[in-house]
């Protein structure tokens, strides 16, 4: 709720403003007075409540942009491989004999920022073999589906924190 | 086109209801969330089918808001089970 | 031509979707349950919406289609995550090779 008068956080605040104008526009459809008047009633009030939940990093925009430009180039990697997993599963689950031997893995990482451990934590449910299960600092509690035999997934994770740590510029 | 669109959308209804039997005897709490989560993802689909299937536009608006509804759920219960409050 | 490409998508993303509530049926507990729920039901989402905006081609319908998978691929992991979460909280057990199903 804290407008602090430093420019960043103005700035941040009128960024977030546009995200919203934006998907008020798309999702409303009308152009006309009344329609664009509400949405920017609403859009204000919004972004004074909540304004600062999204860029409380001390980060430049300049420096987001970058990294969101990067993270978009990087999606359909993830995609292929996302498609990859799925049909491991699905191998898995349609097998008559379910050839699966689940346990719990820590893997350590020196990620910091909470975007780059919400990423990590979401690419890694939908990739490889595994689910988060705890996210306690750096280190992620994970449930493989296969134990035995599971060092393909874990170089797969590797490959993942890599490219990750490589997008948000910091050490992997 | 629409026949395709009718019979995606009779596969879902089978399928939702296999995951009814999980909601309905899973043992633990649990076991029960995730298939309503998953049913409700498929309801998400089912929405857009109808919308397409008697061109009405508004039903993705609806599956958006069902979308949404879902998500907030699945969090809010996760938390109450948590804790033992909304807080 | 994008017909038939939207058509292989749908049934692309329909197979995953069964694939996903048969996994829920057969798997012996609740975190391989999850496995199957998380990843398979995404990706068929995905698909079928990727499906639906080769159907519509380019109008305010697909903008919102678009939007729609975006939410879903970053909020159902989330909820799977947070379900887990709380299952190991609450101490479930993990299945081992070998043990009764739950």
């Amino acid at each position: 709720m804290s407008l602090k008068g430093n420019r960043s956080s103005i700035a941040g605040h009128a960024v977030v403003f546009i995200l919203l104008m934006i998907f008020w526009l798309l999702l409303s459809g009308y152009l006309d007075f009344f329609h664009v008047g509400s949405g920017v009633l609403c859009c204000g009030i919004v972004t004074l409540i909540s304004g600062d939940l999204v860029f409380t990093e001390e980060k430049s925009l300049l420096r987001s942009a970058r990294i969101f430009f990067r993270f978009i180039l990087y999606i359909p990697l993830l995609l292929m491989e996302i498609l990859y997993a799925n049909i491991d599963v699905a191998y898995r689950v349609l097998h008559p004999s379910m050839p699966i031997d689940p346990g719990i893995l820590t893997i350590e990482t020196p990620f910091e920022g909470d975007v780059l451990r919400t990423a990590f934590a979401n690419a890694m449910t939908l990739t490889p073999g595994t689910i988060t299960v705890d996210v306690c600092g750096g280190t992620f509690t994970v449930h493989a589906l296969v134990l035995a035999g599971g060092e393909k997934d874990l170089l797969e994770t590797r490959d993942i924190q890599n490219h990750l740590g490589a997008i948000f510029e910091e050490g992997a | 086109m629409n026949d395709i669109f009718l019979a995606s959308t009779i596969i879902l209804v089978i399928t939702i209801f296999l995951c009814l039997y999980r909601a309905i005897y899973g043992p633990g709490v649990e076991n029960r969330l995730i298939a309503v989560n998953t049913i409700g993802t498929k309801t998400i689909i089912i929405l857009l089918l109808i919308g397409l299937l008697y061109g009405r536009p508004i039903f993705v608006d609806i599956s958006i808001v069902y979308a949404m509804i879902n998500f907030i759920a699945t969090i809010a219960i996760a938390k109450y089970l948590r804790r033992g409050c909304v807080c | 031509m994008l017909t038939i490409l939207a058509i292989i998508c749908i049934l692309i993303g329909l197979f995953f979707m069964v694939v996903g509530a048969v996994g829920l049926l057969r798997f012996p507990d609740f975190y391989t349950r999850a496995h199957a729920s998380g990843k398979c039901d995404t990706l068929g989402e995905g698909m079928m919406l990727v499906g639906f905006i080769l159907y519509e081609g380019m109008t305010l319908i697909s903008v919102k289609l678009l939007l729609l998978a975006i939410f879903i691929f970053i909020s159902s992991p989330t909820a799977v995550h947070a379900l887990v979460h709380v299952a190991y909280s609450r101490g479930v057990a993990p299945w081992k090779k070998g043990d009764e199903r739950q």
